[in-house]
């Protein structure tokens, strides 16, 4: 009987036209960035409110300036009393910055709790993944595309506690027309405005893997990984930092999510879903990282 | 709800079985094969009929039929079938005499003022609900984008929609393209596509005979939610030797066909023939163009007449897509997919009563893309093995009794590997067994009323499921003029595809297993279908269907590397319904039909499309983009002259669901990315796909015009203009971040596009 009643009532709704799913109207977000490093100072928050698509968006225009902000060291995992109170201040272009300077520590769940005025509280929390090394030391050079590779061996310990997702950046210290790789340099020699070129060189110094799951790495029977780090990677001949980041929750639920607002994943054409969030009272992120850094100078192979 | 429903009016139509199958009339029957008279081609969905007793029947898949229960006496029998001439024949039964009558049916000529006359039994095995069926000739008429195509042919008619120009995928009734089971001589064709979708695979050439069953689907068939598409190629010409040779401007095709001493062959290729272009746009500056870019297919089937009472066949395809693209120095792509199947199909007739049908199939699905960028290489090999074992067995136990049984038993081997950069990324090789049978039975129980009843159990080892299907029919047809329809039933998959729209070359199907279980759904389907002039039809369906435990990769989750199988994917539910009329002319000078439908289609995915704020809902339903809430198919065909013909079709469709940003804002400060540009710019959306993008609207004509070919051959001119009126239907929008505020940009589907075709038969 329910179903007919269903059916009698959908079948009505048809009849009359009515839009079953009509779009919502823009409405104001708070939001809030804040990425916390594993062994270094606290970092940053950033805090805004939305715009809609249709106006010009300027971030300064947009801050919040009279919150109150605080970072919680908690004992233990999320639901556990505060250690230790760090509070935020105002500082220039809009940011809030630690009063009392802190090195995060690794494995350490920290909560933010943000106040406004007429505005919902705000809270998050985010677990900072552990540290972790590097146990493979780097050459100094390596020649391009030899068969001699930068590897990343990261000990079984660093990685314990559930499948880890990592971010690698690259980052390019001469950065010059001359000095990219054969690949890049045949794409960007096609561009013929020199502005243009310019700001493509610049966009190439710097680049990143997007998300990488531990899955793909080789494990030795130790329980250590291994990663043969690709030179799909490097773009540039010369002197190369390359950061490897392991991701908490909150910063692979907003990266993978908003990737996929771009067009990244299998979703259809134009069918763009909201970001994760793991944040209460507001929207984006309270994340945090554990890094490692390598460095190493990519020397011309014969013939480039 | 179903089993409620399905339960107790089976027990009462097995009771009422009980009753009605003795009562025979009489034991004597006649029986054999319709066949083409100029072909010997067989022809499935004929009707013949006896004039005296008004008993009839119609060809199966085989080309098969039998009227069993007749009086010894004097009889008439008709048969009828579109486009060829109604073959009337007297003959004589004497009791318990089972006469063996093939019945060869003579083709209509193209005669300008012809009316093909048809009895009004003609339609009603194509008008069974959820049912249509296609011939050949109607989609090599059609306007079509670049090469006639079945699928763009099925998309015009009511329940079925394109999700774009480009795309040949079959969207029908809400379900997406992996819920409808596409069978090629009874073997399962995983990636019906050319061209990344713009195609199907389908060579119009070799094929017989088309037939959909959009819903409700008798229990014959399985493995799907929504739909089935059984195609048939041809057996080949039994009479002489011919071909038809076409040349296109994307592709062109090759076909033979003829007779030897124990049976029939036919052969049939297709290529495109886009080289000459890339190599003329290769040779210009600032343009990057495949180096090699082209597809392939090939078709055939041999028959052997063991007897009369046994045939044999063996039919095959084999189609592959190849593209090489070298994009810059140490940069290229490579591609290479395509399907093969293999079909061994033996039928015996034990008797007049009893005809059997046992088919054994191969078939394999490939894809093997790569690419190498600054000498790092990722690449994919996904591939399936389907074997599989198929009989069906019919049984005409009286006159309101026929029975269809069979089972359908196979392994399938599904391996995908992964690799990057000389490491195995991903691994997976899954080998599952699955089995169904089924039992059906039509049962006339008056001259009026019909029913058709059905129960399928099917298995799947990953997971260990065992599923029961109970389907039921009914019809109710007061006069000649006018049957009412309806149909129920229960359908388990247990596959999914993880594939994107507007480009077909990645397709993955990934299967139930532990912790995901297989997708079900009901359906529900009533119809009336009616005649009301004379040579002029009007169907309308309505129809209910749900879908739940619907498992789809999570389209979230960026690389699926060490996550256990379960949880790479989001398992949610959808339901659809809608209303759907097709008025048609079938014969005469001017023919055609005019398609309407009115439907809505749901999804739902815990915790997808949430309110911002709450994050653990439970989902809300979302319409995908494909959904259209109104959609009408004009096509027509008129006979200018004994040359001429002019054929013209048009589509109107409300516009496309997309989802409109509605806020936005930038991180400041994301350390993993580069400072210099402060890319990382995020929406804030509404509900998903609450937004419409304008409606679609494409007219396309093509004018054939018959010739010779040096008076050897005969030979056909086609002209065609797809989108004449120039209409940029938009296919989606882009949102340009360099622009503040956000520039929305459109991406437009085809423009104007005029082509032509030369075909000589022979």
């Amino acid at each position: 009987m329910n179903t007919f009643l269903k059916l009698s009532l959908i079948f009505s709704l048809l009849i009359l036209g009515c839009d079953l799913y009509p779009q919502d109207e823009y409405q104001e977000y708070v939001v809030v960035e804040s990425f916390l490093v594993a062994d270094a100072p606290l970092s940053e928050i950033y805090l805004s409110t939305t715009a809609p698509t249709s106006q010009e968006y300027k971030f300064k225009d947009l801050v919040i300036p009279n919150a109150n902000v605080v970072v919680n060291l908690l004992e233990g995992g999320e639901n556990s009393p505060i250690e230790y109170s760090f509070a935020y201040s105002l500082g220039a272009m809009g940011t809030y910055m630690p009063i009392m300077p802190h090195k995060v520590l690794p494995a350490r769940t920290y909560q933010l709790n943000i106040s406004i005025p007429e505005r919902d509280d705000i809270t998050a929390t985010t677990t900072v993944p552990n540290r972790f090394s590097n146990q493979n030391a780097v050459p100094d050079s390596i020649v391009y595309q030899s068969e001699e590779r930068i590897e990343v061996r990261i000990p079984a310990s660093s990685i314990a506690d559930g499948l880890k997702y990592f971010i690698f950046t690259t980052m390019a210290h001469e950065a010059t027309f001359e000095n990219l790789v054969p690949t890049f340099k045949d794409l960007l020699s096609r561009e013929d405005d020199p502005d243009k070129l310019q700001e493509n060189i610049l966009r190439l110094s710097i680049n990143n893997s997007g998300i990488i799951s531990e899955g793909n790495f080789e494990t030795e029977a130790d329980g250590s990984l291994i990663l043969r780090y690709p030179w799909i990677g490097i773009a540039f001949f010369g002197d190369n930092t390359i950061v490897a980041h392991i991701l908490d929750k909150n910063s692979y639920d907003f990266i993978r999510s908003q990737n996929v607002q771009l067009g990244g994943g299998s979703f259809s054409a134009g069918e763009i879903p909201n970001v994760i969030y793991n944040i209460d009272g507001a929207i984006g992120v309270f994340g945090s990282f554990a890094t490692n850094t390598l460095k190493t100078k990519i020397l011309r192979r014969a013939g480039y | 709800m179903l089993k409620r429903l399905l339960v107790p009016l089976l027990a009462i139509f097995g009771l009422l079985s009980t009753v009605n199958i003795y009562a025979q009339p009489g034991n004597s029957s006649v029986s054999g094969y319709i066949t083409d008279s100029e072909t010997g081609e067989t022809l499935i969905g004929a009707n013949i009929a006896l004039l005296e007793v008004n008993k009839g029947s119609s060809s199966n898949t085989l080309g098969y039929y039998s009227i069993p229960n007749i009086k010894a006496g004097t009889y008439t029998l008709i048969c009828s079938f579109i486009g060829y001439k109604t073959f009337k024949r007297t003959f004589t039964l004497a009791e318990n005499e089972s006469l063996r009558l093939e019945v060869s049916l003579l083709p209509e000529g193209l005669a300008l003022e012809e009316i093909v006359i048809e009895s009004q039994r003609e339609i009603r095995e194509q008008k069974n609900i959820g049912t249509v069926q296609m011939n050949t000739a109607f989609i090599k008429e059609l306007p079509s984008v670049f090469q006639a195509d079945v699928f763009r042919s099925i998309q015009l008619l009511p329940g079925v929609k394109a999700s774009s120009d480009f795309s040949s995928g079959l969207y029908i009734r809400g379900g997406g393209p992996d819920q409808t089971l596409i069978l090629l001589d009874r073997t399962t064709v995983y990636n019906p596509s050319h061209f990344f979708g713009l195609f199907s695979t389908f060579n119009p050439d070799a094929i017989k005979n088309v037939r959909l069953f959009k819903g409700g689907y008798p229990a014959e068939y399985g493995g799907r939610l929504g739909s089935v598409l059984d195609i048939y190629n041809k057996d080949g010409n039994r009479k002489e030797v011919a071909g038809t040779v076409s040349l296109g401007m994307l592709s062109s095709r090759v076909m033979l066909e003829g007779p030897y001493k124990k049976g029939s062959w036919s052969i049939a290729a297709r290529r495109s023939t886009l080289e000459p272009i890339l190599k003329v746009l290769n040779n210009m500056d600032d343009i990057t163009l495949p180096s090699n870019f082209y597809f392939l297919d090939v078709n055939g089937k041999i028959n052997y007449d063991a007897g009369a009472n046994d045939k044999l066949n063996l039919s095959f395809y084999s189609g592959v897509d190849v593209l090489k693209f070298p994009l810059a120095e140490d940069f290229d792509i490579n591609l290479n997919y395509g399907n093969q199947t293999l079909s061994s199909n033996w039928t015996h007739i034990f008797n007049e009563r009893l005809f059997s049908n046992f088919v054994f199939t191969t078939a394999r699905y490939f894809s093997f893309p790569n690419f190498n960028l600054a000498s790092t290489k990722s690449t994919r090999d996904n591939n399936i093995y389907d074997f599989t074992i198929k009989s069906d067995l019919e049984f005409l136990a009286s006159d309101s009794h026929t029975f269809k049984g069979g089972f359908w038993g196979g392994v399938m081997t599904l391996k995908l590997n992964d690799s990057f950069d000389g490491t195995n990324t991903f691994g997976s090789r899954t080998q599952s067994n699955y089995g169904s049978a089924y039992l059906q039975d039509t049962w006339k129980a008056t001259d009026q009323l019909e029913f058709l009843g059905g129960l399928r159990v099917s298995y799947f080892s990953d997971g260990n499921y065992l599923r029961a299907e109970p389907r039921l029919s009914a019809e109710f047809s007061p006069n000649n003029r006018l049957r009412f329809q309806a149909a129920v039933g229960r359908y388990t998959q247990y596959l999914t595809l993880q594939t994107n729209e507007a480009f077909t070359a990645f397709d993955v199907w990934l299967t139930a297993d532990d912790g995901v279980r297989p997708s079900y759904g009901d359906q529900f389907v009533l119809g009336v279908k009616t005649i009301p002039f004379e040579d002029y039809g009007f169907d309308v369906e309505v129809y209910y269907r749900t879908m739940k435990d619907l498992f789809e990769t999570d389209p979230f989750i960026p690389d699926i590397s060490g996550l256990p199988y379960k949880d790479t994917f989001r398992f949610g539910s959808g339901d659809a319904y809608g209303i759907e009329m097709f008025f048609e002319k079938r014969v005469g000078r001017l023919t055609g039909f005019i398609g309407y439908t009115f439907a809505y289609t749901w999804r739902k995915f815990p915790g997808y499309n949430n309110e911002i704020g709450n994050p653990d809902g439970p989902g809300r339903s979302y319409p995908p983009k494909y959904d259209r809430k109104n959609d009408i198919n004009v096509v027509l065909d008129y006979r200018l002259s004994k040359k001429w013909k002019f054929t013209t079709a048009y589509n109107y469709a409300t516009g496309q669901a997309y989802t409109e940003p509605l806020g936005r804002y930038n991180l400041q400060n994301p350390t993993w990315d580069n400072p210099n540009f402060v890319n990382y710019q995020t929406f804030v959306t509404g509900k998903v796909n609450a937004s419409r993008l304008p409606a679609y609207t494409r007219l396309d004509v093509s004018f054939s015009r018959k010739s010779s070919f040096f008076k050897l051959a005969d030979a056909e001119w086609q002209f065609q203009i797809v989108n004449v009126l120039n209409r940029r239907n938009v296919w989606f929008y882009n949102y340009d971040f360099d622009s503040n505020p956000v520039k929305k940009e459109e991406v437009k589907l085809l423009p104007i596009l005029p082509t032509i075709s030369y075909t000589i038969n022979f």
